[in-house]
């Protein structure tokens, strides 16, 4: 594997086309048949397990269904209520307020952590394993902490602040501490996630990249931006559109955050300012029991989606023609 | 002079990575307080903070109430059969997407990509009923057919395989009369272990931490999967939490493990290898 | 490599893998099926959630009724599960628990057995009147057999009480505070003796909720006409507004750290609450030991939580499965259920039982069964419709947002009224 100039590393999806050029004594179906069925096995089992059910989906939301009685259909009914609803308005509101104070801090700082990481020589594998914690930690447990952290008169952060003599934090009820605490914890349960992709990718970067440009008496600093961001670019592309998914379609958080008693419980929190899009959608779903109702809102979130991840794509590929 | 960066710089670099080790560990931490001492402990105002000798008390109240090592071995298998099947689907596919031109390509790709952001919770009735007209429910069929290969999985072994695999040596086994398996087998698996060390570790946790599907197509105690069992210990009115916490860190530490050791062959060697280079 | 050979090992490696999967299936399906057949005997099935029926009492089912085979499932994320099982119509259990949510059932209750076709009337004089209503449908079916409830009592603490100079034995205690005012007054002397440290209760949102629920009508009348807009919600809101304003709340929200830190460190005198909240107070103030004590509800007794059996229609043995609910929440059985799990009965019979009676040390030696007892057998009919969570969740948002953020209570009230009507709309 040593033989290979690096120079040609980025470049290495236009080389692909001499692949096509150099197949000419086999017939076309011949070459492109182990291609087709290696990516065959995805879209088959996509074909059987979620096409059918999206299709249900679409059906079901026009229609009112409680899940066990008979459906009634409903025409457009679902999609005006939803885009006339402003608990929804809100939702999407929170979701991407929350979107921009977590994702861009995290992958900042997920990037940061790898970068550092990789510098360090021995071993790193004790600091993957830590970083990971909070993605493997048990939901219940992290409710528990959190509960106990950010306890509005007895939680250890307003301790710390009053020790300081410096004002409370109303978490659950202030509508913008609500949102950092969102996105705290986001960035605190996906940072270390991100930053194990990072570190996946820069191993794919060889170290004498680095040597070379230590050589040439670069700093820190430069090699960073001109040679690991540039070489991280798909890596980074990954991230960018996994991430924009998972912030816009977060659930797991809000509903442990904001979960209070059996039948007190407000979706989101006080004044719903931790509602999230897909929160809403699960509430409506399966809290309140609008099946067709919950499916119309999955399908207005879909093209949110859409339109932001397509937006994401062209913002970070851009760079990379 | 090895090290790269001077002293001082070290030292930065080495309190930040600690900074961040603290943050993600207290939490987990925390886990273990609750499930070494009794809810009592726990409820204490202000909270006990270190680790107790409860932990065998609440783990014995967790093996009275569920049966752990049978749901214990059904998580695994479940778990274990995914992954592999994952990683083997999602990087063969991944690496096609990447490397190779066909036709469609880029429009397949853009399908997969699409496939991703669908709406699938709303569909879950859909699912539950497909999964009875196959006659799948009460079998584990359902946890490991549909989730054999990912959208997210081919898309991160794409984006991973266009710097990391080198279109020469893809030329290279063209020219010894290599076909697509064989490239596969013997110029991207080593060139991606990386990436299938992330992939492998985030699926099996995935598989390991899935709740609403079990708990939907699994109907027999037998069959359940450690966290639709481990759900059973909450109360409606109360909750033990030692118990559930107990529960809980005996179903996450074979997590542990398995990611120090699996995922260790795949990440540590490749470090090593990328000093070689 | 030669190309032929290659696909070759891929399609052998294809073949290998449908072959594994199918035998997979196979297995799967032989180590399900195993459990299902007992010889000659009628297989049922049974679902309940952790510690709503007791264990004990299911495994002598078997040899209560030698014909039948019952294979009792704890499930959790319950209604997730019942609705997703009975929307596919696979795998219905015979015999259903379900919550206090039994009316959100109500529009499909044809999906149920209506029990009056298998003898239910003649069980009805045995429970609570109302708890037994509760099991009634608008259209008059029979859908469920009630199992435990929620009597409602005031929780307080003798030794602030006494410090305020307010009675502390507790039918003093429920003689003077009959009323939701008598209780607020009280709240304004425990301000005065302990500077505004002390609250009377821990939150206005569970205020709300008991002072409605001590009500034959809450949000519906029985024609379903949504009558929130006034009368006894508007009556319970003002009730919880006041209780606001006068400063007599702390404002900790159950089940969090700070109420648990409240209630422990004797920053609220008092709280309203089921007779399931006993554990919970166990658990966050084992350090106030002795000092709790339970009255009666003031302004009435009301009913908060509570569970019912129920027969889905899809079962192909009814009659069993009523032989077997019948039995699991007879007198005996459900003495036992409070014995092991502390499961409130609605069985007269069991009610009136002296073996429910203890003097706890936790209250003082105080036998807290006479009071909850009385309650349990003092609370009005009443009915809650189909609507009544999703409906009262508008009403608990809004308080929210006065208690929390200031928000003007009249506002907040028209608020609340917009959101229930476009909540009723859908």
């Amino acid at each position: 594997m040593g033989s290979v100039s690096p120079i040609t590393l980025p470049q290495s999806e236009t080389k692909t086309k001499s692949h096509a050029a150099s197949g000419q004594q086999k017939s076309k179906f011949r070459k492109y048949l182990p291609l087709y069925l290696s990516i065959l096995p995805y879209f088959v089992i996509f074909l059987v397990f979620s096409l059918v059910p999206i299709i249900f989906s679409l059906y079901l939301a026009f229609q009112r269904w409680d899940g066990i009685g008979k459906m009634t259909f409903v025409g457009f009914n679902n999609f005006t209520y939803a885009l006339t609803d402003p608990l929804f308005g809100t939702a999407i509101l929170n979701t991407f307020e929350v979107w921009i104070m977590s994702t861009v801090p995290m992958l900042f700082l997920a990037l940061a952590m790898a970068f550092l990481l990789n510098q360090r020589k021995r071993s790193k594998f004790l600091y993957q394993v830590c970083f990971f914690l909070p993605n493997i930690t048990s939901i219940v447990a992290v409710t528990l902490i959190f509960n106990s952290f950010f306890g509005v008169q007895y939680g250890l952060f307003n301790a710390v602040l009053t020790a300081l003599h410096l004002p409370a934090v109303q978490w659950f009820s202030d509508f913008w501490a609500m949102k950092w605490m969102l996105a705290m914890v986001v960035m605190w349960r996906w940072i270390g996630y991100n930053g194990l992709v990072y570190m996946a990718g820069l191993q794919s970067i060889p170290t004498d990249f680095y040597e070379a440009a230590r050589l040439d008496g670069a700093n820190t600093f430069n090699i960073f931006f001109r040679i690991t961001i540039p070489l991280l670019r798909p890596v980074i592309l990954f991230t960018v559109i996994s991430s924009t998914i998972g912030g816009l379609t977060l659930f797991t958080e809000p509903k442990i955050l904001f979960n209070g008693a059996a039948g007190q419980s407000i979706p989101g929190g006080i004044g719903s300012q931790g509602l999230t899009m897909s929160l809403y959608q699960y509430y409506e779903s399966f809290t309140t029991f609008h099946f067709g109702y919950g499916a119309a809102v999955s399908w207005v979130i879909f093209f949110i989606l859409v339109i932001f991840t397509l937006l994401n794509w062209k913002l970070v590929q851009r760079g990379e023609n | 002079m090895t090290d790269y960066g001077t002293r001082t710089q070290r030292i930065i670099t080495h309190i930040i990575l600690l900074l961040f080790l603290l943050i993600s560990v207290i939490p987990f931490y925390w886990m273990i307080v609750m499930a070494t001492n009794t809810t009592n402990d726990i409820y204490h105002v202000p909270p006990i903070l270190f680790i107790g000798n409860q932990l065998w008390a609440n783990f014995s109240k967790v093996l009275q109430n569920i049966d752990f090592l049978r749901n214990f071995g059904n998580t695994l298998l479940v778990s274990t059969i995914i992954t592999v099947l994952v990683l083997f689907f999602c990087s063969l596919a991944g690496f096609t997407f990447a490397k190779f031109e066909f036709p469609g390509r880029n429009i397949l790709f853009v399908i997969l990509l699409g496939t991703m952001i669908i709406p699938t919770a709303s569909s879950l009735v859909a699912s539950f009923v497909i999964m009875a007209d196959f006659h799948w429910i009460g079998t584990f069929l359902p946890l490991i057919v549909p989730g054999m290969v990912t959208a997210f999985g081919i898309f991160w072994i794409r984006q991973y395989s266009i710097s990391a695999i080198h279109s020469d040596l893809i030329d290279a086994g063209r020219l010894d009369g290599c076909g697509h398996l064989r490239l596969y087998w013997s110029v991207a698996l080593p060139a991606l272990r990386p990436a299938l060390g992330f992939l492998g570790a985030i699926t099996f946790i995935n598989a390991w931490n899935d709740f609403l599907w079990p708990l939907i197509v699994l109907n027999d105690a037998k069959t359940y999967t450690l966290q639709v069992a481990l759900a059973q210990l909450n109360g409606v009115y109360n909750t033990d939490y030692s118990m559930v916490m107990a529960g809980t860190l005996m179903a996450t530490l074979p997590l542990i493990i398995i990611f120090f050791f699996g995922a260790r062959q795949f990440i540590a060697n490749i470090s090593a290898g990328a000093l070689k280079f | 490599m030669p190309i032929n050979s290659l696909s070759l090992r891929f399609s052998k490696a294809a073949r290998g893998f449908l072959c594994t999967l199918t035998l997979f299936s196979v297995l799967c399906t032989l180590a399900a099926c195993t459990s299902g057949t007992a010889s000659g005997k009628i297989h049922l099935t049974m679902w309940y959630w952790n510690r709503s029926i007791d264990d004990s009492v299911i495994a002598q089912v078997g040899k209560q009724f030698p014909n039948i085979d019952l294979t009792a499932e704890k499930i959790t994320d319950y209604d997730t599960k019942v609705r997703t099982t009975m929307a596919g119509h696979n795998g219905v259990p015979d015999i259903l628990a379900v919550n206090a949510n039994l009316s959100t059932y109500f529009p499909d209750e044809n999906q149920f057995v209506d029990l009056r076709t298998l003898g239910s009337d003649a069980l009805k004089s045995t429970y609570l009147p109302w708890k037994w209503n509760l099991g009634t449908t608008p259209t008059g079916r029979q859908i469920a057999i009630p199992m435990d409830t929620g009597p409602t009592a005031l929780f307080y603490r003798s030794d602030i009480f006494a410090k305020a100079g307010l009675p502390t034995d507790p039918t003093q205690v429920t003689n003077t505070l009959k009323t939701w005012d008598d209780y607020m007054q009280a709240g304004d002397k425990i301000k005065q003796a302990t500077n505004g440290k002390v609250k009377l209760i821990d939150n206005i949102a569970t205020i709300y909720g008991m002072v409605l629920g001590q009500q034959p009508l809450q949000y519906a009348d029985r024609s379903g006409k949504y009558i929130g807009d006034g009368g006894n919600v508007k009556n319970a809101w003002n009730t919880a507004i006041k209780m606001y304003q006068q400063g007599n709340s702390a404002e900790v929200v159950n089940w969090t750290n700070d109420w648990n830190a409240a209630i422990s460190n004797g920053t609220v005198a008092s709280f309203v609450g089921a007779v399931w909240m006993k554990q919970p107070l166990f658990e966050a103030a084992a350090n106030t030991k002795g000092n709790w004590r339970v009255a009666r509800t003031p302004g009435g007794d009301g009913n908060n939580g509570g569970s019912f059996l129920t027969i889905p229609a899809a079962t192909t043995h009814a009659k069993e499965a009523y032989q077997v609910i019948s039995w699991l929440q007879n007198p005996d059985n459900q003495l036992t259920a409070y014995k092991d799990l502390q499961l409130y009965p609605s069985a007269l019979e069991t009610l009136n039982n002296p073996a429910l009676n203890a003097n706890e040390d936790f209250f003082g030696k105080e036998n807290t069964n006479a009071v909850f007892a009385e309650a349990a057998k003092n609370i009005p009919n009443f009915y809650l419709d189909a609507n009544h969570d999703v409906v009262g969740q508008d009403f608990v948002n809004a308080l929210g947002l006065v208690s929390a953020t200031n928000k003007n209570p009249d506002a907040a009230w028209n608020d609340a009224q917009i959101a229930v009507q476009r909540d009723l709309l859908r």
